[in-house]
């Protein structure tokens, strides 16, 4: 290594950036521009219109075309635009191929994540039971709550009510039967194997600094949460606070 | 970087000819080399910051397709290839403006360069009030937030989270760039760029072209795929 | 011979002078008044400025992490144990009493009391009201939270404001363009906003622990950090803060990338670098992939903390193993981004202490960027117990690749020892207790890397164990040789050599005491991350506690010597030590603009056998008795 630099040293091109002078300031002329330019426009009408078709077809005849050809057309046309992109108007084409290495290198890493991720997440069914359709979601999933606007037949009024997130999980039919008994009812059904229930100070969900929704008004009543209930929740928010700390020190679970 | 030379008896010339470039590169095209190698190692964590996007996408989409094709029936196309067009007739005359640079042709350069950041500002704008602002009034939201009467699975506030945090992210992209783009035309206003200096130009249009990049992945997935 | 000659300017086009002829002081040279030359430090684009200043931030932060890491094992020097006892007081009542000990971090929680009189009724104020009080109440769990606290203190600061900037932003902003004869990095500006960056950070992450602290574990894991303390905002500070931590850590890699490829000087091509440059690159390589992509876990996390937008929530549909590939996507390579510095900076410690040509300097080059590739592919280990068995196996085999470079660095630096010209000075002893210690982290690491033995050892202290040795073993101690190396070149001024010897063995019997231990606790199934354990831990458990104390009197007495050397010490010479690189080719501490002239470069870094180095008296550093002579160019 020590005798390379001796042999080929040239003063005025101390790295040998201009022997392969191959890059640099390439001018490209405005038919190449508008051309791209059309081309991308062109491949954007085509995607949208294979789209529409496809969902003409399904509307009109009920012919349902396979996701995979819709995902396929859809992301193929997405790499022309981008490969026409990155070429011209980025001037990868013309450009030091060094340029183009960092932008390969780039996505070979983009590849691993996403490749290795999925690998692990879409071969999970064969470890993991609610994953496979076997058993549904419990847990914490007792304690997190929404609202969810449900339409009461007998008043014919829309209403607000507070809904157990692990309930939506649940088929269609299951969960009309669970909005009748409760959440907590749910709750013990989504443990039946288990045994007491972890301290509830520990699993209630707060939504850190942010009180559009108020967790615990079981009845919101009008319907809007931004109807400017603000206050009132800052202060139960409050409150559950204390309550919380008061459940936490009764219960001491013990290290 | 780059600093005015205001000792030069050529004085009077335009700001881009008297560009010098800054005292520890060689030349003024080691520095331009430099700058753009180092455009695209940033465009490289762009792309890596979006793949999050795009992983958790696949991800859901895998796992909840129902919920996802119920979700990209409530985007309109139409918005959406309005905007792609937009971002792409911006690309072209960014890059545009850079020929325009090369050539020296100041009023192109300028015109290029202003015509692209309203156009960064329509794509805002069609964001923020055609599309973010109607759904969001109608509970269609992120997450927990979520609060729209009929979904048709219940998986579905997963899909506003991605969503949301998908566009958004590009949105800032969008909205920085247009500022930087701002920038950009000011300093053409006072000649700074022209056939020997017009790195702030090239690197801006590949920070922009990269924005469109994403989008043109972000159209297709979001809005057309069902 | 010459090493640095004056270069004609071969871009006579630009008409621009370069040659700074007339004489520049060193770069520590005052501005003038004291705000003028706060001023000069705050605004500076010099990156010996910021290297400097990196490196005081990483040595304060890292004894705060220190201290967090102190008090826990203190906490563990005896089990929290809760012991009830019941007695028959005066009346004949029975009564139990209940009582926590072994807990030091019991600082309470307060609670607001009715006061009573002695009758038991409440007393009321003036106004009628029942009149309280705010009592602290101690129990079990408030001294547990303390403790969490302070190990996710130590985590988060050592892993984002310490091990991260050390080598990297510390010593290479200082080295990486002297070493390859460039006047600054590529983007001067650019590496001040990364250093303002990592102040800004820093204070988000710093101000966490001052409102309470943060009790998530340094990995932010999902529904820890999504649940708990969630009526404060502590959390979101601190990921908030290894957020923007992220942003100064991809533009320095950013930088040296560029500078690299653009800066070098003449003559000195891709294999005529110092491998501590080769290192570096590879290190900027993976921060420039990596980080992003914690950037936009991080994002995610925030707004899943405070919208509750579920992609990480299984409530939701979303799925938490999902946040575990997403951050060890980035955090397994910032792994390498830890200890390939630590590899560079063993390099040179080796090479220049030793008076020996690195043996297979290009394999050592390459393998710098083969665990950068490979570190890419292998994160899923972290996951072992959470992820589907297919990728389990999957990435136990693509973790096992890891070796394959790293073993090439082992023994190439073996056989570099081998019949060369050792003087055990502090930097040479730094260099050895690395090679012992990473060679303990790194062969613990294969058990952790087959799966069916990580399932018994996975989350214990065998982990805390290896990833110490690694870590600390590796990293840290390689950064501190590294400080004493460098010492001289960057302040100007020489250590006691002797001092700091004791301080470094103190720190080498500190370490192994307090960490070898940690294995035996780790195989017997004591888990990460408890204050409290069973009783026949104890022992094991007090040798490490003591061990701890003893680096903490090692780190105290290195600090010192440098502190002492800094003030008190006397003058260097450019080349104390007979390096060939070129940073010992300039005065110490450098110029302002590093070289009088760009030098041009006409030997290898580590050409021993060939030629004198440069500005080298062998009076300040004599080499041991019958070691090869310099000056009979060929030996080998």
């Amino acid at each position: 290594m020590s005798n390379t630099a001796e042999k080929t040293f040239d003063p005025t091109d101390p790295h040998g950036f201009h022997a392969k002078d191959t890059h640099g300031h390439v001018i490209l002329s405005p038919m190449t521009l508008i051309g791209v330019l059309v081309a991308l426009i062109i491949f954007t009408v085509l995607t949208v219109f294979a789209s529409r078709f496809e969902v003409w077809l399904s509307e009109a005849f009920q012919w349902e075309i396979p996701q995979s050809v819709n995902v396929a057309i859809a992301m193929s046309i997405a790499v022309i635009k981008g490969l026409l992109v990155l070429m011209f108007f980025m001037q990868l084409r013309y450009d030091t191929p060094l340029n183009s290495i960092i932008f390969g290198t780039c996505l070979l890493a983009f590849g691993c994540f996403i490749g290795f991720t999925a690998l692990d997440l879409f071969t999970r069914d064969s470890i993991d039971r609610a994953r496979s359709g076997e058993i549904k979601a419990g847990g914490l999933a007792a304690a997190h709550t929404r609202y969810e606007q449900v339409f009461n037949e007998k008043t014919g009024q829309w209403e607000r009510r507070k809904v157990d997130i692990s309930v939506l999980g649940l088929p269609v039919a299951e969960r009309a039967k669970i909005r009748e008994r409760g959440p907590d009812e749910q709750r013990v059904s989504a443990h039946h194997d288990e045994p007491a229930p972890l301290p509830t100070a520990d699993r209630t969900v707060r939504l850190t600094g942010l009180h559009l929704f108020a967790i615990h008004d079981e009845h919101g009543g009008d319907g809007h949460a931004e109807d400017g209930h603000a206050e009132v929740q800052g202060d139960d928010h409050a409150n559950e606070n204390q309550d919380g700390h008061a459940d936490d020190l009764a219960h001491d679970p013990g290290g | 970087m780059s600093t005015i030379d205001t000792e030069s008896p050529s004085a009077k010339q335009p700001l881009w000819t008297r560009m010098t470039h800054a005292h520890h590169f060689r030349s003024h095209d080691e520095e331009f080399d430099a700058c753009k190698i180092g455009m695209w190692l940033f465009l490289t964590t762009e792309v890596l910051l979006f793949s999050g996007f795009f992983v958790a996408y696949a991800i859901f989409r895998a796992m909840y397709p129902e919920a996802f094709r119920g979700g990209s029936h409530h985007l309109d196309w139409r918005w959406g290839s309005l905007n792609t067009a937009i971002l792409l007739i911006s690309s072209f005359t960014i890059a545009y403006s850079i020929r325009c640079a090369q050539t020296n042709n100041q009023f192109w350069l300028k015109f290029n360069l202003l015509f692209t950041a309203f156009c960064g500002l329509a794509f805002a704008g069609i964001k923020f009030a055609l599309e973010y602002g109607p759904k969001w009034a109608q509970g269609k939201r992120p997450g927990i937030l979520y609060d729209y009467p009929n979904p048709v699975n219940e998986s579905e506030p997963l899909w506003w989270s991605v969503y949301y945090m998908a566009t958004g992210t590009h949105l800032a992209h969008v909205l920085i760039g247009t500022a930087v783009i701002f920038i950009i035309w000011y300093r053409a206003t006072k000649g700074m760029y022209g056939p020997k200096h017009y790195t702030g130009v090239e690197i801006t249009g590949l920070y922009w072209h990269l924005v469109d990049l994403i989008w043109i992945f972000l159209f297709p997935l979001l809005y057309l795929i069902h | 011979m010459s090493d640095t000659s004056s270069n004609p300017d071969p871009h006579e086009f630009d008409a621009v002078d370069h040659s700074h002829d007339h004489h520049e002081g060193s770069y520590l040279e005052p501005a003038g008044g004291v705000w003028a030359t706060i001023k000069q430090w705050a605004l500076t684009k010099d990156h010996k400025k910021l290297g400097v200043m990196y490196m005081f931030a990483v040595l304060i932060l890292f004894f705060l992490g220190g201290v967090a890491a102190l008090g826990v094992r203190a906490e563990l020097w005896e089990p929290v144990r809760y012991k009830t006892t019941t007695t028959v007081n005066d009346q004949g009542e029975t009564v139990t009493t209940q009582e926590v000990t072994g807990q030091i971090f019991n600082v309470g929680r307060p609670k607001e009391e009715p006061v009573t009189d002695a009758d038991g009724n409440p007393v009321l104020d003036d106004n009628g009201e029942p009149l309280t009080e705010t009592v602290r109440v101690y129990n079990l769990q408030t001294g547990n939270e303390t403790y969490n606290r302070m190990f996710t203190l130590h985590g988060a600061i050592m892993v984002f404001m310490v091990i991260i900037p050390s080598v990297p932003a510390a010593l290479g902003n200082f080295f990486l363009p002297i070493m390859i004869g460039a006047k600054d990095v590529a983007f001067p500006r650019l590496n001040l906003l990364s250093w303002w960056i990592y102040v800004f950070g820093s204070i988000f992450a710093v101000a966490s622990i001052f409102l309470g602290g943060v009790d998530t574990g340094w990995t932010f894991y999902t529904p820890y950090s999504t649940t708990t303390d969630a009526d404060h905002w502590r959390v979101v500070y601190m990921i908030t803060g290894a957020f923007i931590l992220g942003f100064s850590s991809i533009l320095t890699g950013l930088n040296f990338v560029v500078t690299v490829h653009k800066l070098r000087a003449p003559g000195m091509g891709w294999f005529d670098m110092p491998l501590f440059i080769w290192a570096r690159y590879a290190t900027a390589i993976i921060q420039v992939l990596a980080t992003p992509v914690i950037g936009v876990t991080l994002l995610l996390l925030i707004m899943e903390r405070l919208l509750h937008i579920g992609i990480f929530d299984p409530n939701l549909g979303g799925d938490p193993v999902l946040f575990q590939h997403f951050f060890w996507f980035y955090s397994h390579p910032v792994v390498y981004v830890m200890i390939l510095p630590g590899f560079g900076i063993l390099n040179e410690l080796l090479a220049v202490h030793a008076h020996k040509r690195i043996f297979g300097y290009r394999a050592v080059a390459f393998a710098s960027l083969g665990i950068a590739a490979v570190s890419f592919i292998v994160w899923g280990h972290h996951l072992f117990t959470s992820e589907g068995s297919l990728a389990a196996t999957v990435f136990s085999a693509l973790t096992f690749l890891v070796a394959i470079p790293t073993g090439v660095k082992m023994f190439n630096w073996i056989a570099t020892l081998y019949k060369s010209s050792i003087v055990l000075n502090t930097p040479m002893f730094y260099a050895l207790a690395v090679l012992f210690l990473f060679a303990i982290g790194g062969l613990t690491g294969l058990p952790l890397a087959t799966l069916a033995t990580d399932m018994h050892l996975h989350d214990s202290y065998f982990v805390v164990a290896h990833f110490h040795y690694v870590m600390m073993g590796g990293t840290i101690m390689a950064f501190v040789g590294g400080l004493f190396h460098w010492w001289p070149k960057m302040f100007g001024k020489m250590y006691n050599d002797r001092w700091a010897m004791v301080g470094a063995v103190l720190v080498f019997i500190g370490f192994n005491v307090t960490f070898f231990t940690q294995f035996f606790l780790g195989t017997r199934g004591m888990p990460r991350r408890y204050a409290s354990y069973v009783d026949e831990f104890q022992i094991w458990h007090q040798i490490s506690t003591i061990g701890s104390y003893i680096l903490l009197v090692g780190f105290l007495i290195e600090g010192a010597v440098l502190l002492h050397a800094m003030i008190a010490g006397k003058k260097a010479p450019p080349n104390p030590w007979g390096g060939m690189s070129l940073e010992w080719e300039t005065e110490s501490p450098p110029i302002e603009h590093n070289f009088p002239h760009e030098p041009i470069v006409k030997h290898g870094p580590y050409d021993y056998d060939e030629v004198v180095p440069p500005h080298w008296d062998p009076k300040d550093y004599p080499l041991p008795e019958g070691a090869p002579s310099h000056h009979e160019p060929g030996h080998h």
